[in-house]
């Protein structure tokens, strides 16, 4: 995730960050651009941290099948910002469940330094079309 | 006297604000409590719809499941489990586990799908499917269901009858 989290790699202070749950636990409110901490898809004890690029029914460009892929309801489309070094839904995973997602992350708090938020950001050139809701026709 | 009465209406004061301290802590403690034992430990769980026929009922039966299980043990074939529902997150769903990760599934054609089709269960997955399996919405749909997801592990019934629940593919296979 880095820059944005451990922008010098996994060294003498990683990153300790606060992670919220109210809103992916009590009030289902998944955002696009939130750093959310989930449970990895084939190891059910390890939990991973990335952004949510994209949500259900969303477009996204796969580019192993090199066509657009759209979304399945209940899942999400989640990248590392380190697009180089991350193993996420591009290339391992696919589309990951909402339910895996356990919490948002909302501030670094440790080391000193490195305080601050951890802001949602939306990269656009990601996504090839956004569900707008209901009634917009197929 | 007005200086007296005064310290009695700020002694009655504090007492209570004291007295309503400690009662909001105990309340949180409660809470606090009772969401880690139904999160990590046991938690009672209403079944409702037709998947799960003749296993239960679905018109109001209660179970108590463990999250002991699947968090720190290893679940098997058979286990009934309750999962966070793939399609929406906000629901819980209850079925059967009938394969583990790396067994392969075999599924004959149905309305969706005009050829037989072998899935091998990717690991931290697991299959799931009702007992009912004419009115059941499971993994022949949804696909397989990553492990953490399953919340907890069926252990008995309490409600309408007192029973243990036969966590075996014995229930399945008389079909």
């Amino acid at each position: 995730m880095a820059p944005t989290l451990n922008p010098d790699g996994d060294e003498q202070w990683p990153d300790m960050v606060l992670v919220e749950k109210v809103s992916y636990k009590w009030l289902h409110k998944y955002q696009r651009g939130d750093v959310a901490v989930f449970w990895a898809p084939d190891e059910p004890r390890q939990q991973l941290v990335k952004r949510i690029i994209a949500l259900e029914h969303d477009l996204v460009w796969d580019s192993e099948q090199h066509k657009p892929l759209k979304i399945p309801q209940g899942r999400c489309w989640v990248e590392g910002d380190n697009a180089e070094a991350s193993g996420d839904s591009r290339n391992m995973y696919g589309p990951v469940h909402l339910g895996l997602l356990e919490g948002r992350v909302t501030h670094v708090v440790w080391p000193p330094w490195r305080w601050g938020e951890v802001a949602r950001w939306y990269p656009a050139d990601k996504l090839i079309v956004e569900d707008t809701g209901p009634g917009q026709g197929k | 006297m007005a200086a007296a009465s005064a310290g009695r209406r700020w002694e009655r004061l504090r007492a209570w604000a004291s007295a309503a301290g400690s009662h909001t802590a105990v309340f949180l403690h409660t809470l606090s409590c009772f969401y880690v034992v139904s999160r990590y430990g046991v938690f009672l769980s209403k079944v409702t719809g037709p998947s799960m026929f003749p296993t239960f009922g679905g018109r109001g039966d209660f179970v108590i499941a463990e999250a002991v299980t699947p968090i720190w043990g290893q679940l098997h074939q058979g286990d009934v489990v309750i999962c966070t529902r793939p399609v929406d997150p906000a629901e819980s769903i209850i079925k059967r586990v009938v394969a583990m990760e790396g067994e392969e599934v075999v599924l004959y054609p149905d309305r969706e799908h005009h050829e037989v089709r072998r899935i091998t269960v990717p690991p931290g997955h697991v299959w799931i499917q009702g007992d009912n399996l004419t009115h059941s919405l499971d993994s022949r749909q949804y696909g397989p269901v990553p492990l953490a997801m399953v919340r907890g592990r069926v252990l008995l019934q309490v409600w309408p009858r007192l029973q243990w629940v036969d966590n075996g593919l014995d229930a399945v296979r008389q079909f």
